[in-house]
C-alpha cells in the first residue's frame, strides 16, 4: 500500500516521493473506438464507405462528380475542407446527398467528425459513401474513420517520388489512382517508376492509371467499386 | 504531476520533436506545468513473408535484406502514454 495516500492501485509504483501511474493508454484509442462504432454502423446499414485521400488539386472532386453520374448504385458524399462549401455545391449539382465538414485550422478528418456527418447524411442501404478527406498527404493517414477501404489519388503533375516522400499515406491504402494521365505527354513523370516506388511501401496496393476528365481507366475504377476489397 | 512517459514508435507517423516543442506550451497553467517529458522511440520491426527473417526498419521502405518487399510490420506503430508520475 502507498505510504502517502494509502491507495492500493497495482498500477501505481512508488519511487521516493513520487508515484508512477502506469497507463499504457493508446493516444488514438478514443478515435479508434469511434471508428469501430462507425464501421459497425456502416456495415449494418450495408453502406460501403471509402476514405478518399490526396494532395489538394489531385482531382478528388472531379472524379466524384463523374463517378456519381455514371455509377448505377446510389452514392452519398462527405466533403472535408478547411473552409468553404465549394466542393459540396459541386457534388450537390450531381444530385447526390452531401454534407460538408469544415475543419477550420484542422488538416484531416477524424472519426468523430464522420460520426456527426453520418447522423445528418443517413446514407441509404446499399449505397457507396465517399468521404473526401482534407487535401493533405500527411495527417489523414493516421486517423481511422471507420471506412471499409482507403483510396489515394496522385496526379502526374505532382511529380516523382511521392510514395517514398509520403510513405504513411501510401502504406495505408488499398487502391492508388494515378490521375491526369492525359497530361503525361507534357510532364516529366515515369509511371513505371511510380509503380515501383508505391510497391516499396505497399506491396499489395492496386494501382489504376486514370483520367477523371478524359475518362481513361475509369471503367477499371467502376469495376473496383462494384467489387472492392474490404480492409 | 511531475512527469509523463510516452512511447512514440518510429513508424507511428508522429514526430517526437514536435511533441517536445508543444509540451511546455500546452502544460503551462495546468497541473502538468514543469513536468518532465520522457519519450521512448521504439524501432520498427518486421517479418519477411518470403524468407521468414525478422528485421528492424526505421522508415516505411518495407524491404527485407533478402530483397523481398512482402513483409508484415510487427512493431513501431506505438503511440501511447506509458505512465505519468505524480509527486
Amino acid at each position: 500500500m502507498c505510504d502517502t495516500c494509502g491507495c492500493s492501485d497495482s498500477a501505481v509504483r512508488i519511487t521516493d516521493h513520487t508515484h508512477t501511474v502506469v497507463m499504457e493508454q493508446d493516444i488514438l484509442a478514443k478515435n479508434d473506438e469511434l471508428a469501430s462504432h462507425n464501421r459497425a454502423h456502416l456495415r449494418a446499414s450495408d453502406v460501403f464507405a471509402i476514405n478518399l485521400m490526396s494532395s489538394p488539386g489531385a482531382g478528388k472532386t472531379t472524379l466524384l462528380e463523374r463517378t456519381i453520374r455514371v455509377l448505377d448504385t446510389p452514392c452519398a458524399v462527405v466533403e472535408g475542407d478547411q473552409e468553404t462549401l465549394l466542393d459540396a455545391e459541386r457534388i450537390k449539382a450531381t444530385g447526390a446527398p452531401v454534407v460538408q465538414i469544415n475543419t477550420g485550422a484542422g488538416c484531416h478528418l477524424d472519426a468523430s467528425m464522420l460520426h456527426r456527418a453520418l447522423h445528418s447524411l443517413a446514407p441509404s442501404p446499399g449505397s457507396k459513401l465517399f468521404i473526401e478527406n482534407v487535401g493533405n498527404l500527411v495527417c489523414p493517414a493516421l486517423f481511422d474513420l471507420g471506412e471499409a477501404a482507403r483510396v489515394v489519388i496522385l496526379s502526374v503533375t505532382e511529380g516523382p517520388g511521392k510514395p517514398l516522400k509520403y510513405p504513411h499515406m501510401f502504406a495505408a491504402t488499398d487502391l492508388v489512382l494515378l490521375n491526369k494521365v492525359d497530361l503525361l505527354p507534357y510532364v516529366d513523370f515515369d509511371v513505371a517508376e511510380f509503380e515501383r516506388d508505391t510497391r516499396r511501401v505497399n506491396p499489395s496496393a492496386q494501382i489504376l492509371p486514370i483520367s477523371a476528365t478524359r475518362g481513361d481507366g475509369l471503367s477499371d475504377w467502376y469495376d473496383w467499386l462494384r467489387q472492392p476489397v474490404r480492409s | 504531476m511531475t512527469g509523463v512517459r510516452l512511447e512514440i514508435g518510429r513508424l507511428s507517423g508522429v514526430v517526437p520533436d514536435s511533441v517536445r516543442f508543444c509540451f511546455d506550451v500546452l502544460c503551462t497553467g495546468t497541473s502538468l506545468e514543469g513536468a518532465r517529458l520522457d519519450i521512448a522511440e521504439p524501432s520498427g520491426r518486421a517479418r519477411c513473408r518470403d524468407c521468414g527473417e525478422e528485421f528492424t526498419l526505421d522508415d516505411f521502405i518495407l524491404l527485407c535484406p533478402c530483397g523481398s518487399a512482402d513483409v508484415s510490420v510487427l512493431a513501431g506503430r506505438e503511440l501511447r502514454i506509458t505512465s505519468v508520475e505524480v509527486g
